[in-house]
């Protein structure tokens, strides 16, 4: 694999990912679609890092794995809270901030 | 500084000095207020005296007070420029002024503004002393202004009184249309000559196009016609009779009205050099001759002598207009001295009439006051022009001069305005003070002679209204040094035959007055109720009805429409763009809150369209 491939999926992923968010209305959809999103980008430095042959990049894979983790964790109690209030976990239920 | 700086300045102290006392109502002052007035314009006219018989040796007084205005090209300077003209306005000026402050002690006795009263005399004193002392347009215009202020305030004295306060007002406007004029006229000096010194200016004449010069000779004659009530802005002049009678006969008889004329013999260098100077008498003509008309027809006394002032105001604009300027300065200097006599001669009438003004319920005053009517007399007869009184005099070197340059048809009306000047002035004579007495018993007990105060100002202005003529020869001499003055020579026997055509019309105007008001063998009426001139004495008993025509065409025509037209562009054009702009934000405001749904989802799409919009800018820049 050249690293244009890994810059071809990670855009691939991210452009997913990006359909997504804005795309499904579910706010679990949407988490998934973010990790996609997140993922892109843990690809493009695995890519980086073959490129320039030193383990920098996977180094960095793994601290955003960590974050990731961590807003995994908050996101889904935020989830759950608003699951708990409105009964739904459906965006277009949560508008009461528009005009 | 100098003597120039005393001369205009000392005025102003008094004015001052009153005007605190207004301010403040210092009582002490109150009925002492004339002391400053005369103490500070006598001692103006004084130093004026010492100043003419400076100038008489042949000196030019130049002084510079202190800069007034420097700013890039443009600077002036408040200063004196005295020669021979300046000089004789001052000696003029100040003496006027004096004698009328000292009438005004008696006639404005009982007044509550008597302070007030003095302190205004003392700033149009002032302003007047400034105006004509002034070395340069700027000066020139401070001065032109502030005499307009004083007239303003004068002529509204009795404010309380709504003709007094209109007719300030009516004043203030008409000269506000000729100094308009006169502005554009002063900065066209300076964008043509780079200068407002008079001096730097005269010099430059001859390097600047006939046309340029006729352009501002013609602005400046705009602020002329305006402040000496010259057609078509004389309508003022006859309302400011409104005002006391002591400032009839100081402002707008003897020195202010003047000023026009002084203005117009003082840039006579560029009058000279353009085309306008026919227009100058066209206007003086249509003036003299037609104020005279109006004059036969009116009934109120101080209206019959503001208009025989316009006739006379024209006489002068029509010698100024044929190239006479010093014919034009000699008849303003005796006519200053006859007609402040017969305002001040009138003011006595209506004082002892207690307020009465209407010639037609006068009569037969002569025996109850001889001092005033012989004064008045003199007065009259100088305005006549009968020799050796000292209208004869100017009058007839202005009528002689319009013949001697060939304007024959100036010389026509002049010399018919002549005889109707005798002719409303023995009318005047006549049914004042003269014939049956038609006033009620009451105001007879009341009837007396003025006191002394009132009679000296009378009896000292006699003096020159009667021997100011003979000055003529002096007069002439000494104004070459600071005026032109084009008239040819004409043969000796045409000059006496134009002088007995004059004096023989006058004669025969007095003659015609007599009949009429004194013999009474033809009553007025027979002209009057006669139906071919039943339309022209209506013309003129309503004044060619100046005042309605404007009235039709600049209040209630020029006047509304534009109001109209004004509201119109105001609510619609100005309040719109307001309003619009206002409108346009709420607009936008309702449709970009559209974009503000609430849906997490679509504030993502926002980003993202952000988003790719900067890479693709980043990418093509």
């Amino acid at each position: 694999m050249t690293p244009f491939d890994f810059f071809v999926l990670s855009g691939l992923l991210f452009a997913v990912g990006l359909f997504g968010v804005i795309v499904r209305r579910n706010v679990i959809s949407l988490f998934f679609s973010l990790e996609l999103l997140l993922n892109s980008a843990n690809v493009l430095l695995v890519g980086f890092s073959k490129l320039h042959g030193n383990l920098f990049g996977e180094v960095f894979v793994f601290f955003v794995l960590a974050v990731a983790a961590a807003e995994a964790a908050v996101g889904l109690a935020i989830v759950v809270a608003l699951y708990r209030y409105r009964k739904s976990v459906n965006t277009e239920d949560f508008s009461i901030l528009r005009w | 500084m100098g003597v120039g700086f005393l001369i205009a300045v000392l005025p102003l102290i008094s004015f001052l000095l009153a005007g605190f006392g207004v301010l403040f109502g210092w009582k002490s002052f109150k009925h002492r207020s004339h002391y400053f007035g005369l103490v500070t314009v006598g001692a103006s006219l004084i130093l004026s005296f010492y100043v003419l018989f400076k100038v008489m040796k042949g000196v030019v007084l130049t002084e510079e007070w202190f800069n007034w205005v420097i700013s890039g090209g443009l600077s002036a300077s408040f200063g004196a420029y005295i020669d021979s003209l300046t000089a004789i306005m001052l000696v003029v000026v100040t003496f006027v002024s004096f004698f009328v402050h000292m009438y005004s002690i008696g006639y404005m006795h009982d007044d509550p503004g008597y302070d007030r009263f003095f302190a205004y005399l003392g700033l149009f004193t002032f302003s007047m002393l400034v105006l004509v002392l002034s070395p340069n347009f700027l000066q020139l215009f401070f001065g032109w202004e502030a005499v307009g202020l004083s007239s303003y305030l004068l002529i509204g004295f009795w404010f309380k009184r709504k003709r007094a306060a209109d007719a300030a007002i009516k004043a203030f406007i008409m000269n506000r249309v000729g100094d308009f004029l006169f502005v554009l006229g002063i900065v066209a000096v300076f964008w043509v000559f780079g200068s407002l010194d008079f001096h730097k200016v005269f010099s430059q004449v001859g390097a600047v196009s006939a046309a340029t010069l006729s352009l501002i000779s013609f602005l400046l004659l705009g602020g002329a016609v305006g402040k000496s009530a010259q057609f078509p802005l004389h309508t003022w002049l006859p309302d400011a009779m409104e005002g006391p009678t002591p400032i009839s006969a100081l402002i707008h008889a003897a020195t202010m009205v003047a000023a026009g004329v002084f203005m117009v013999a003082r840039c006579a260098p560029i009058f000279d050099g353009g085309y306008i100077l026919p227009l100058v008498g066209v206007i003086g003509v249509i003036t003299a001759f037609g104020a005279a008309t109006v004059a036969l027809t009116q009934f109120d006394i101080k209206r019959i002598l503001a208009y025989s002032t316009l006739s006379q105001l024209g006489y002068m604009f029509a010698a100024l207009g044929v190239g006479a300027y010093i014919y034009a300065m000699f008849h303003l200097f005796t006519h200053a001295f006859f007609k402040a006599l017969l305002f001040l001669g009138s003011g006595n009438v209506i004082h002892a009439m207690s307020g009465e003004q209407d010639i037609r319920k006068m009569g037969g005053l002569y025996k109850y006051m001889k001092i005033t009517a012989t004064c008045f007399i003199i007065g009259t007869l100088a305005l006549i022009g009968i020799p050796p009184f000292a209208g004869f005099f100017s009058k007839d070197k202005i009528i002689s001069a319009t013949f001697a340059n060939g304007h024959l048809v100036f010389w026509f009306f002049l010399v018919v305005g002549a005889l109707l000047t005798a002719l409303y002035m023995g009318r005047l004579v006549f049914t004042v003070f003269f014939g049956e007495e038609r006033f009620d018993v009451r105001e007879m007990k009341h009837l007396h002679e003025s006191p002394a105060v009132m009679t000296v100002p009378l009896i000292v202005l006699s003096v020159p209204s009667v021997f100011a003529g003979f000055l003529g020869g002096w007069f002439e001499e000494f104004l070459k040094t600071s005026v032109p003055n084009h008239v040819r020579e004409l043969p000796h026997s045409t000059e006496l035959f134009l002088i007995v055509l004059t004096v023989s019309l006058a004669l025969l105007g007095l003659f015609v007055a007599a009949v009429i008001y004194y013999w009474r063998k033809i009553s007025p009426e027979v002209f009057t109720e006669n139906p071919v001139l039943r339309p022209v004495y209506l013309l003129l008993y309503n004044k060619y009805y100046f005042d309605e025509i404007y009235n039709l065409i600049f209040v209630k025509g020029l006047g509304f429409g534009l109001g109209r037209v004004y509201a119109f562009f105001d609510k619609y054009v100005i309040d719109g763009i307001v309003n619009g702009v206002a409108y346009l934000t709420s607009w936008c405001g309702e449709v970009l809150r559209l974009t503000q749904t609430g849906v997490v989802n679509n504030y993502v799409a926002y980003f993202g369209i952000g988003l790719i919009t900067v890479i693709l800018l980043l990418l093509i820049v």
